[in-house]
């Protein structure tokens, strides 16, 4: 029997006398706290002029509790030194959360050295030792660091198997066989390289831009196994990865592991780009099924390829079964498709009203999230077109474009939202987190070649009851059912999604007016279940198993 | 279309009296042969005609023809030809301008089109909301076809008229103006239907969308969208059994459209016919792999327009890269058809031909580039290049020489002239033009290729 214990609850010092504020229509506000916060980052493409497919791709983030001090930490990639370039050496940085509102930059001390060309940075616990590893996706091979549970890591690429010099993207650990540890999976791009650059845009105009992904061939993803010493083997081929490229390999640039059908074991949903959608449907027992042209969640819903980016994912309409979020090229529109929860999804993109605002926009990075507590799940979307010059290709568009927020009406439709998301660029990574732990999510959003942006968020909003788990796993993979008077809210603990970015690991829930919860249910992959009754609310409860 | 027939009888029916009243015996015979129903032979007179004297009434005559036949390729060439020389006729000016917009070459349109007053008649008004459209410019067809919303007018302008008000709203995102545009106006029209459906649809009525079609079902045929959008919306709706017909006959319709073939294993898969979802779902994948643009498609569409030649030299280029030479040849000789006289494409299609060891065909597309252009060196170069290939050395000396000639210092042509050299035995020469370009161009992969290919022969 696993027994589970509240190890710690937060909240209770810093927010004695926070009553619960009934929202109603709460506005959502987010104010920029890069100042405030200490946080001064920029990501730099590394770009001469050689127009460098990877230049224009971005870099990530993520939110995680690095040094198990209960707050989350923050890791920005970076890129690195790419012929031609004469800029300040890029670099790839930890900044630890020193209390509220207060990080400093540990890199030095945490000996993580991104020395590939960084896209995402994805941490999980892959030795199920309690704390926090953390997995870089790159241009060039991919780096793993284990965290030496003492505020530094160990780069130990090399032995963990992983370190594929394809360029990959987008990555999502899960428990794909029920062994009890976290296996990889990683999506890769194009076969680009430095040496077979070719020239595109519209070169007779004298405008050389960068290259259309059709311009190169994808790239077979990876699934790694965890042999349960945190070291993988490439099991692509068994687990049923290879065979979803015999026709074309995908080009993938989002990814999320999640249990979409419902059976209780983990699936992975891949967002391509203008390649067809993957939705593998994982058996339990590490193989994979590709079921997405069937679902509806390959392509458009005119069933056409379109431009997958990031991808968000939650329980959007409140029916129970987790929706998908794909973010697209401008002239598509992003795609909302609901989980009917019979296998099939809808294309609401336009139902929901989603798909409209995002037509003159380029999208990244996104999350569903409950911004203002009201209990459903609101759109947070980064945007910035990949085309530097198409300001000169005169059709209207702009290479910053302003993110957008949309909240949610409950109604099944969304409207955009002001909520002082003021700053226009080029954004690419997106991830949520409760930095300042006053129970609300807050926002980091990367920008591609330019400084990264944070919100603190400042709605005045209603209650709400965060989970965090520390072993085994970190929860990667829970789901959560948190019933309350006037909702029943279903979540999952989220490895992958958005865009080149992790999320912080944790559920969160909106309460709006209830002042109680009545009951969390938790299911973990390994088919455990176990409850919490009347849990206190505004805190987050830290849960975990007895180590090994 | 209908704007294009419109035109097209307008402009046969002026032109007929000067046909009746023609001097020379073999355009009369055309015209009788046409007069007595035997189209076929008059047709084959007149190109017979028109391609002995480009610009003349043949030309004319059999435009208009192709014209009204809804052959816009073919007919092309000739209208221009006829308007080139005989500028002064507005009429076949128009007429060339509607098949310039619909064949997406909109600088021609906008020139043949100049020193028209765009109030010279609703058909003009149309003709610029159309290209304004393909501009990308939904404020300026609203405004050129607002006054046509004023009265009544005939059955065929008001259905243009109507259908591209409707997608410059679409192109807003007005769909309300869809709506006002089209509402009460789509019976026995399914093409205005499938844009008042879009519409619903993306205000998120799918129902209506699905209703909006239903009644337009038997329009298929001329209309494939219908049964196309039908089956989509039908997914979308969840009504899997309603879709599967529609999606059926979209797929015969049309058997290599993707997205048909994707929802129709939607559709399968959710009726529990998961065989034939797999079937209709790998024939969707197999397509959508084949359906690389290698480019921001619309971007690019848009930053093209004023090149249409330059744009297809870009897709036959692409065409070619990913393995479909073939393909990439027939880019290039649909633009021959309405380009005849550009040289870049008779050199593109030398090139293919050449690839594909069709070596006298590549010829003649070659000995075309030299006869249209025969000041520049590259021209020569191409020909020389397929006289090299057919193993006439003396032949293809003789052209790199000529464009050496035309352009001193033609890389191209020093480097194939010293390759020519080199095989009829003359080292030193070849050595002498591969050294002078080492000498100028230290970097040059193909002279430093051939100076080591020399040495070692």
């Amino acid at each position: 029997m696993v027994i589970w214990r509240l190890v710690r609850v937060l909240g209770l010092a810093t927010l004695t006398g926070f009553s619960a504020v009934p929202s109603g229509a709460a506005e959502i506000v987010l104010a920029d706290a890069s100042a405030t916060w200490h946080i001064d980052i920029r990501h730099h493409h590394a770009g001469s002029g050689e127009l460098y497919m990877n230049e224009t791709m971005g870099a990530g983030v993520a939110i995680f509790d690095y040094d198990g001090d209960g707050d989350s930490d923050v890791f920005f990639v970076d890129s690195n030194v790419l012929p031609g370039y004469t800029g300040p050496t890029p670099r790839s940085r930890l900044l630890r959360n020193d209390g509220p509102t207060r990080f400093v930059d540990v890199t030095d001390a945490s000996g993580i050295e991104v020395t590939s060309y960084g896209m995402g940075a994805y941490p999980a616990d892959i030795d199920n030792d309690g704390d926090f590893d953390l997995y870089i996706s790159a241009f060039g091979a991919d780096q793993m660091f284990r965290n030496n549970g003492n505020g530094s890591f160990t780069d130990i690429s090399a032995q963990s198997g992983v370190d594929d010099p394809r360029w990959s993207t987008a990555a999502a650990f899960l428990d794909g066989d029920g062994d009890g540890d976290l296996d990889l999976y990683v999506a890769r791009y194009v076969d680009f390289t430095l040496d077979n650059n070719k020239p595109c845009g519209l070169l007779d105009k004298g405008l050389r831009s960068y290259c259309h992904p059709d311009v190169y061939e994808g790239e077979v993803d990876s699934y790694y196994r965890n042999r349960g010493d945190g070291t993988f083997e490439n099991a692509s081929a068994t687990a049923g990865i290879t065979a979803v490229s015999e026709i074309e390999p995908g080009k993938g640039l989002g990814a999320v592991a999640s249990d979409l059908d419902g059976d209780g074991a983990l699936d992975v949903y891949v967002a391509n780009d203008m390649t067809v959608n993957f939705q593998l449907q994982g058996k339990g027992d590490g193989t994979f099924e590709d079921v997405a042209l069937f679902t509806g969640t390959a392509v458009s819903d005119l069933g056409e390829n379109e431009a997958g980016m990031g991808i968000g994912i939650g329980d959007v309409d409140a029916n129970g079964h987790f929706d998908l979020f794909v973010t697209h090229l401008d002239l598509q529109t992003n795609a909302l498709y609901a989980n009917q929860g019979s296998g099939i999804f809808a294309d609401r993109r336009f139902v929901s009203k989603l798909g409209e605002p995002s037509l003159y926009k380029v999208g990244f990075g996104t999350a569903f999230a409950d911004l203002d507590h009201d209990t459903d799940l609101d759109v947070v979307v980064a945007n910035g077109h990949i085309i530097h010059n198409i300001e000169q290709w005169g059709n209207g568009s702009t290479y910053k474009q302003a993110n957008q927020i949309f909240e949610n009406l409950g109604d099944g439709s969304f409207a955009e939202a002001e909520a002082g998301l003021e700053a226009v660029r080029s954004s690419r990574g997106l991830a949520l987190g409760d930095l300042d732990l006053d129970g609300d999510l807050d926002l980091l959003i990367t920008n591609n070649d330019d400084r990264a942006e944070i919100y603190e968020n400042q709605t005045r909003t209603g209650g709400w009851l965060q989970l965090a788990f520390v072993h085994p796993g970190h929860g990667l993979g829970y789901r959560v059912e948190v019933t309350s008077a006037d909702a029943e809210q279903i979540r999952e603990v989220v490895s992958g999604s958005s865009y080149l970015s992790q999320h912080e690991p944790i559920v969160h829930v909106g309460l709006d007016k209830a002042n109680k919860v009545d009951r969390v249910v938790v299911r973990t992959p390994t088919g455990h279940r176990f409850a919490l009754v009347n849990p206190p609310i505004d805190r987050r409860l830290v849960m975990s198993t007895a180590r090994p | 279309m209908s704007v294009i027939r419109f035109w097209c009888v307008a402009t046969l029916l002026c032109c007929l009296p000067s046909l009746l009243g023609a001097q020379a015996p073999s355009l009369e015979s055309a015209i009788q042969l046409l007069e007595s129903n035997q189209v076929d032979a008059g047709v084959a007179m007149l190109e017979s005609l028109a391609s002995q004297d480009p610009g003349s009434e043949a030309s004319r005559i059999l435009g208009v023809i192709l014209f009204r036949n809804g052959q816009l390729a073919p007919a092309y060439p000739h209208l221009r030809a006829w308007t080139d020389a005989n500028p002064s006729d507005r009429g076949t000016r128009v007429t060339a301008a509607a098949a310039a917009v619909q064949l997406g070459r909109v600088p021609d349109a906008e020139a043949l089109l100049d020193g028209i007053p765009v109030t010279s008649g609703p058909a003009i008004r149309l003709l610029w909301a159309e290209i304004h459209y393909a501009r990308n410019q939904p404020d300026k067809v609203l405004e050129t076809l607002a006054p046509l919303a004023n009265g009544s007018q005939p059955p065929a302008i008001d259905l243009q008229r109507r259908r591209l008000t409707a997608r410059a709203h679409l192109l807003q995102g007005d769909l309300a103006g869809v709506r006002a545009t089209l509402d009460g106006h789509t019976n026995g029209r399914p093409l205005l239907a499938t844009l008042l459906a879009e519409a619903h649809y993306r205000e998120g009525n799918v129902a209506k969308a699905a209703s909006t079609l239903e009644p337009h079902v038997g329009a298929a045929d001329i209309v494939p969208a219908v049964v196309k959008d039908l089956g989509a919306y039908l997914v979308q709706a969840g009504r899997h059994q309603d879709a599967l017909p529609h999606l059926e006959r979209a797929v015969e319709l049309d058997p290599n459209d993707a997205a048909s073939w994707q929802n129709l294993s939607r559709a399968r898969f959710a009726l529990g016919r998961r065989d034939e979802a797999s079937v209709a779902a790998t024939r969707a994948r197999e397509l959508q792999a084949q359906e690389k643009q290698g480019s921001f498609e619309e971007l690019e569409r848009l930053a093209s327009l004023d090149d249409p030649v330059d744009a297809a030299l870009k897709e036959s280029q692409r065409l070619a890269e990913n393995g479909d030479t073939e393909a990439g040849l027939a880019r290039i000789n649909k633009e021959i058809a309405l380009v005849p006289n550009e040289a870049r494409l008779h050199a593109a299609a030398s090139r293919l031909l050449l690839e594909l060891g069709r070596l006298d065909q590549a010829f003649e597309a070659a000995d075309q580039t030299v006869r249209i252009e025969p000041e520049r060196g590259d021209a020569w170069v191409h020909r020389g290049n397929v006289h090299l290939a057919q193993g006439n050395l003396d032949a293809a000396e003789a052209d790199f020489r000529k464009a050496t000639t035309l352009a001193p210092k033609h890389l191209a042509a020093r480097n194939q002239l010293a390759v020519v050299l080199a095989a009829k035995g003359d080292k030193d020469g070849a050595r002498t033009l591969l050294d002078a370009i080492l000498n100028e161009h230290p970097d040059n992969q193909v002279a430093r290729a051939n100076l080591a290919r020399l040495d070692e022969s």
